[in-house]
């Protein structure tokens, strides 16, 4: 098994390579960085030549990129075209935000999706089955951005105008009330929810199919063979079975899961990763765009390998050599 | 020879002529395209959705035989954010364009898209797919490597970058360019599943027959194994319809995609946001219809499955 982890772990590095000259050739097609200066005719074709020789622009392409990745993996991400502040400080200052609703949003799903998936699979074709069967399919199809604009609509603008408690429309906190932990708690329940909806679809689908394809095997007529109540046979041996593959489906969720925070960011005006990207990509702010780009990548890279990795130490069925 | 004969007629389920002359147990020979219709056509949720599609391309696509798209996009301050009514049935929005003929509008152009960009990615995934299955060598290597890349960065960010970045210079709001993008980084799930296929496809018989009756490679792969991929890759193609719609209509939510007065599902959306307290029609029915849509062409996906999967129950 060390070989096994020790082989993704090596197949993993060509890839972050691959991922990053991706990010770098994309930041090569947005153009010449010094075009502006071209323009300007109080600077000679020296003043050109020493700024490209300052930013090492007048080396060839692959050493360009090789700088580049060294100063991405030191921690120097550049400065924004737009605030002049450093990349690493603006992103640094948002992720713990964008981890807040990572946190609360996979809590909600994993608890509910449990809960449904459980309950319809032991009421196979009851009339509880059917509605949350029919609501999942619903909640597959939805576009989260639009359960959004509803869920605004519903708790925040409609209950506010029948003068019951209201949530707030967006933003983290209300300034009046400062940054305290109910307050916080109050405004991430919609977009949490609204994350959580489609995730959490998908999620009770395969749960419930996951363990009616589990009650049709031999282990489990063996476990109610010698008497086990079956109370005992879901929870200690159906529900192992079905949560091992899970991990691995909410790795291969996780880009789906941050593509949703650009839109939902910013309907719900959540200062997170997701809404500094889209304000970057309304200025054009390259440097800023690049890093989160990379950044983002990278992670689900190393989620996926992680997620590999817990699966082969957790699961004793499968031989890895 | 002979047995080979009838294995071909397999799904002829009575092969034997010469009991229908004795008048007992004849039944319609079944052909392969008859099995799947009946199989389809059973799985109710398919067959609704089949009927609920067909409707609103005919109505969407149809109604520009009796308006032309001026009236979808015509300026009018006295019905400004006026409630659905008769004259109005899906209101009006935040300048007073009539939300029902926006709606039929922006259908023709999110249908559209989602249905060119889907095409896009089944022909990449399947040449993808089919390259990387059937050479196993330095060239499936760099391919799968660059599929796994891609899978890696969420699309969304890309599809930013790239409309924001590249729009710029070839006009923010082009729909051809916005349906190719969104093709192009669609495709990765296709050509995974006819790698799958063609590994296990190319190992058997009827392969090595080909190949030793002279046949050419690429005779082998466009007559022999590709047709025997395409049931799983249909099913795959619906489902990208659906993700299609939404990736254009997300982008055109955000204002990069389609840009007005052009009307999209996604683009009517767009100020929907500042009107939720006085005008929430203008939210609803844009986002109902992605929803009916995409739920529809989930189902029709489900149903095509079904269809193909000769032990299905149905």
């Amino acid at each position: 098994m060390r070989t096994y982890i020790l082989k993704r772990v090596i197949q993993a590095i060509p890839l972050l390579f691959l991922i990053s000259f991706i990010v770098f050739l994309s930041i090569q097609a947005t153009g010449d960085p010094l075009a502006a200066y071209t323009v300007d005719a109080s600077l000679t074709s020296d003043d050109i030549a020493r700024l490209k020789a300052k930013y090492g622009l007048d080396q060839p392409v692959p050493i360009q990129y090789l700088n580049w990745l060294k100063n991405m993996a030191t921690g120097n991400w550049g400065t924004s075209y737009f605030t002049r502040e450093s990349v690493v400080d603006m992103f640094l200052e948002r992720l713990p935000n964008t981890l807040i609703l990572f946190a609360v949003s996979y809590s909600l799903i994993l608890v509910v999706a449990l809960i449904l998936g459980i309950l319809t699979a032991v009421r196979q074709y009851s009339l509880f089955d059917y509605s949350v069967t029919a609501l999942s399919f619903l909640g597959i199809a939805t576009p989260s951005f639009w359960l959004g604009l509803m869920l605004i609509y519903l708790f925040a603008v409609r209950l506010k105008t029948w003068g019951l408690p209201s949530l707030p429309v967006g933003g983290m906190y209300d300034l009046s009330e400062g940054k305290t932990l109910a307050e916080v708690a109050r405004h991430v329940i919609l977009p949490a929810t609204t994350l959580s909806v489609v995730v959490c679809a998908r999620y009770v689908r395969y749960i419930r199919s996951s363990i009616l394809e589990q009650l049709q095997l031999d282990y489990v007529r063996t476990a109610a063979a010698k008497g086990l109540r079956s109370r005992t046979v879901l929870f200690r041996h159906i529900l192992k079975n079905v949560l091992l593959p899970l991990v691995t489906l909410v790795g291969l969720d996780l880009p789906n899961f941050l593509s949703g925070t650009i839109v939902i960011e910013s309907i719900f005006a959540w200062p997170g990763v997701g809404r500094l990207f889209w304000s970057a990509a309304e200025r054009t702010d390259i440097p800023v765009l690049m890093a989160i780009m990379l950044f983002v990548a990278v992670i689900t890279v190393l989620f996926n390998l992680i997620a590999d990795i817990f699966y082969a130490v957790v699961d004793p069925r499968i031989s890895y050599s | 020879m002979t047995a080979s004969g009838n294995d071909s007629q397999v799904h002829g389920t009575v092969p034997l002529a010469n009991l229908g002359a004795t008048g007992a147990l004849v039944r319609p020979a079944e052909t392969l395209w008859s099995s799947f219709w009946r199989r389809f056509v059973r799985h109710r949720p398919a067959m609704i959705s089949l009927v609920v599609l067909l409707f609103m391309v005919v109505a969407s696509f149809g109604v520009s035989l009796f308006v032309s798209e001026d009236a979808a996009n015509l300026i009018d301050v006295q019905a400004m954010r006026s409630a659905p009514s008769w004259e109005h049935p899906f209101g009006t929005d935040d300048v007073g364009r009539d939300m029902f003929l926006r709606t039929l509008f922006g259908g023709q152009i999110s249908l559209r898209i989602g249905l060119l960009a889907a095409s896009i990615s089944v022909v990449i995934g399947i040449t993808v797919g089919t390259v990387t299955g059937y050479n196993t060598g330095w060239i499936d290597n760099v391919l799968m490597r660059i599929t796994d890349a891609l899978l890696s960065i969420p699309t969304l960010f890309i599809l930013i970058v790239l409309t924001r970045v590249l729009g710029d210079r070839i006009g923010v709001g082009n729909i051809a360019f916005i349906t190719l993008v969104i093709g192009m980084l669609s495709w990765m799930p296709t050509s995974r599943i006819v790698r799958a296929q063609v590994l296990s496809l190319k190992e058997q018989d009827f392969v090595l027959a080909a190949r030793s009756l002279g046949c050419q490679a690429g005779r082998i792969l466009v007559r022999h194994i590709v047709p025997n991929t395409l049931a799983p890759v249909v099913v795959a193609a619906t489902l990208d319809v659906g993700r299609a719609i939404i990736f254009e209509a997300s982008l055109s939510f955000l204002g990069l995609g389609i840009q007005p007065p052009t009307a999209t599902w996604g683009s009517m959306l767009n100020r929907a946001q500042a009107y939720l307290l006085n005008a929430p029609w203008i939210a609803l029915f844009p986002g109902i219809m992605i929803l009916i849509t995409v739920l529809c062409v989930n189902f029709l996906g489900d149903g095509l499955r079904d269809a193909f999967d000769p032990h299905s129950l149905h």
